[in-house]
C-alpha cells in the first residue's frame, strides 16, 4: 500500500444524511461506490465511522430497521420527515 | 459584473496527495453550505438547502475547510479538492454547485411550487371544552362542541376538495380543547373521511393532540377505529409540578396519574410523542421521568414512544404569563441536548425522530401558508393558523359557505413570502427557516422573530454536533447484529 492510499484510509468520508434516496444505479452514475442507499437520516446505517472512503452501504439495512423498531415506509426509509 | 467577479481568484494551493493531471470542474461553494468543526481533526459539512450532512477528517477536512471558509461561500471560484473521488460527494450533497447556478431562484421556485401544491392538512377542533384548567392555556376561555350540522358541512368541504383536486394524501390533526371529550365527533368524521379516501385511493393519516387524561380502554378503541395512528400528549414535569399546573377543572383527581394510566394503554399501539414542557422552575425534575419510562419498558424497541422536552413559551397573549419562568434559548438547548443523549442511550432509534429541532430544509413554512391547510373550529369557522382562532375576524371563511380564497384574511397568508424580506433572502439559513413563523411576522412579534434568527445562527452548530454524535451512537447496536466474518 503506497503512502497516498494509507492517508486516504485515515480520512474517511462519512455520510450522515443524504439529500434524498438514491438507487444503486444513480450512485454509480455519480461515481459513488456502494451497494444501495436510502435517503434521510437512516443513511447513518449506510455509513460507518470506520469506513475507508466513499459510501459504505450496509447489506442488512432491512434487518437493522427492524432491530431499531422502524418500518420501511417506502423506497426511501429515512429522514425525520419521512418517518413522521 | 463587478471587479471581484471579473477577476477569477487563484486556485487554492494543491495539497499533498493531489493526483497529477486532475483538473477540477468549475464549481463554487453553495451559499447554503456550512462548515462545522467537530473536534479531533474532523468537521461536518451541512447544506441547509439539501439537508445533506457529510463528515470529513484529516487532510481532506482541512483542505475543504480552508476552501469553504465563509468568506468564499457563494462566490464563484474554482474548488480544488485533494482527492478526485471527493468531488462527486460534494456535488451530491449540494455543497458545491455549478458556477452558473442561481440557487436562490431555484429555492424560490421550489417554495412556490410546494406551497401551491401543499399537503391536504386539516386541523379539526371538535370541541373547545376541556377537563383541565391549565393556567397558561390559550384556548381556555372558548366554549362549544361541533354540531352535527357543522360536521356535515366539514364532510362536504372535504368531499368537494377531494373531487376538485388531486391529493395524494389527507392528514387530520384533532386538536382542542380536549378532543377526547368529543370522541363521537372524531369517530363520525373519521368514518366519512376514510371512506372518501378509500374511494379515491388517497392515503389517510390522523393524529390526536390530547392532554392524555381520558385514554380509557373504550376511548383507545374508538381512536383505533378512527384510524388515528399518532398521539401527542403533554406533561408539565414530574407528578407534583404537573398536577399543580394542570389541575382538573373539577379538582380532586391527579391528571399525572391518569396520563400514566393512559400511556400504559397506548404505548405500543400508537406512535406516541410525549411533550414535556420545561421552564426554569421544573427543569431539574425531568430526569426522574426518564428513569420511570425505562422502568415501565416504554423505551424498548418497537414501542415507538418518544418523550422530548419542549420550551414553554408565550405563543399567544393569553399565555403571556409563562414568559417570566421561561428558559432562555441557550438554557433550553443545553437541557434538551442532555436529555437526547440520555434518551439515545436507552432508545437509540430516537435519532430517527425529529425531537430536538435539528434544522432541516423545509418545503414551505406550515399549513397556514400552504394552499391546502385549514383549521376548523367547532362553530364552523375556517382559519389558516391554529393560533389565530381567538379572532373571528381572522377566519378565512365558514364551512357552510363557498370559501373565498381571495378574501382579505386569506390573502394575508397567501401573500406571505420570505423571499420578499431582504434579510431573509440573503441569509444562508433561509432553506431551513423560511423566515420563521409567518404569524409572528404578520403580527410583528419582534422578540420571537429575533429569537428565531438566534436559534439558527447561534445554535445550529451545537445541534449538528449533537446530531452527528447521536448518529454515531445509533450505529453501535446495529454493529452488534452483524454476522461474524468467516
Amino acid at each position: 500500500m503506497d503512502e497516498e492510499q494509507t492517508r486516504i484510509k485515515k480520512d474517511p468520508v462519512v455520510w450522515v444524511r443524504l439529500p434524498r434516496s438514491h438507487t444503486v444505479k444513480e450512485l454509480h452514475e455519480m461515481g459513488l461506490s456502494g451497494a444501495g442507499c436510502f435517503g434521510g437520516d437512516t443513511c447513518i446505517v449506510a455509513s460507518s465511522f470506520e469506513a475507508d472512503a466513499g459510501i459504505v452501504v450496509r447489506p442488512d439495512l432491512a434487518e437493522l430497521l427492524k432491530t431499531a423498531g422502524l418500518e420501511p415506509q417506502d423506497r426511501c426509509y429515512g429522514g425525520g420527515v419521512c418517518i413522521a | 459584473m463587478n471587479a471581484r467577479q471579473s477577476t477569477p481568484e487563484p486556485p487554492a494551493a494543491k495539497p499533498a496527495g493531489v493526483r497529477a493531471g486532475v483538473e477540477p470542474a468549475q464549481h463554487r461553494v453553495s451559499r447554503y453550505t456550512h462548515v462545522v468543526p467537530m473536534g479531533k481533526g474532523r468537521g461536518a459539512l451541512y447544506n441547509t438547502r439539501t439537508g445533506a450532512i457529510l463528515v470529513l477528517s484529516g487532510d481532506v477536512y482541512e483542505n475543504v475547510r480552508r476552501q469553504f471558509s465563509s468568506r468564499c461561500a457563494g462566490r464563484e471560484r474554482r474548488i480544488y479538492v485533494d482527492r478526485d473521488d471527493l468531488t462527486p460527494h460534494l456535488r451530491l450533497g449540494g455543497f458545491i454547485v455549478e458556477a452558473g447556478e442561481d440557487e436562490l431562484a431555484g429555492l424560490r421556485e421550489q417554495y412556490e411550487l410546494a406551497r401551491s401544491s401543499s399537503q391536504f392538512l386539516l386541523t379539526i377542533i371538535p370541541t373547545f371544552a376541556c377537563n383541565l384548567a391549565c393556567d397558561y392555556c390559550f384556548v381556555a376561555s372558548k366554549r362549544g362542541t361541533m354540531s352535527v350540522q357543522v360536521q356535515d358541512a366539514v364532510i362536504d368541504f372535504v368531499r368537494r376538495r377531494l373531487q376538485s383536486r388531486t391529493y395524494p394524501s389527507l392528514s387530520v390533526d384533532w386538536f382542542g380543547g380536549e378532543p377526547t371529550l368529543a370522541l363521537s365527533v372524531i369517530e363520525r368524521l373519521s368514518r366519512a373521511f376514510t371512506q372518501m379516501c378509500e374511494d379515491r385511493n388517497v392515503r389517510y393519516a390522523a393524529q390526536v393532540i390530547t392532554n392524555g387524561t381520558r385514554l380509557s380502554g373504550s376511548a383507545v378503541e374508538i381512536l383505533e377505529r378512527s384510524r388515528v395512528t399518532r398521539l401527542q400528549i403533554t406533561l408539565d414535569g414530574a407528578a407534583a409540578v404537573h398536577d399543580r399546573r394542570r389541575p382538573h377543572r373539577s379538582g380532586g383527581e391527579s391528571s399525572y396519574r391518569q396520563i400514566m394510566e393512559g400511556l400504559e394503554r397506548v404505548v405500543g399501539r400508537f406512535l406516541v410523542r410525549l411533550r414535556i414542557n420545561v421552564d426554569q422552575s421544573n427543569a431539574n425534575g425531568v430526569w426522574m421521568l426518564l428513569d420511570d419510562f425505562e422502568r415501565r419498558g416504554w423505551l424498548s424497541q418497537g414501542c415507538r414512544f418518544y418523550p422530548y422536552l419542549a420550551r414553554l413559551s408565550p405563543l399567544t397573549d393569553a399565555c403571556a404569563s409563562v414568559s417570566q419562568q421561561a428558559c432562555s434559548l441557550a438554557e433550553y438547548q443545553t437541557l434538551s441536548a442532555r436529555w437526547m443523549r440520555r434518551l439515545a442511550r436507552l432508545a437509540p432509534d430516537v435519532i430517527y425522530q425529529p425531537l430536538y429541532q435539528f434544522p432541516e430544509p423545509k418545503l414551505y413554512n406550515c399549513g397556514a401558508v400552504g394552499a391546502n391547510g385549514f383549521v376548523f373550529t367547532p362553530s364552523g369557522d375556517i382559519h389558516k393558523c391554529g393560533l389565530m382562532i381567538d379572532e373571528p375576524r381572522e377566519a378565512v371563511g365558514r364551512v357552510d359557505q363557498q370559501l373565498d380564497e381571495d378574501s382579505a384574511a386569506a390573502q394575508k397568508w397567501k401573500n406571505w413570502n420570505p423571499f420578499d424580506l431582504p434579510e431573509c433572502r440573503e441569509c444562508s439559513f433561509l432553506p431551513s427557516c423560511l423566515g420563521g413563523c409567518p404569524r409572528n411576522r404578520l403580527l410583528g412579534r419582534k422578540v420571537e422573530l429575533r429569537e428565531n434568527c438566534r436559534f439558527f445562527k447561534e445554535h445550529e452548530r451545537r445541534l449538528l454536533r449533537l446530531h452527528v454524535n447521536l448518529a454515531a451512537r445509533a450505529l453501535k447496536p446495529a454493529r452488534r447484529t452483524e454476522a461474524p466474518q468467516p
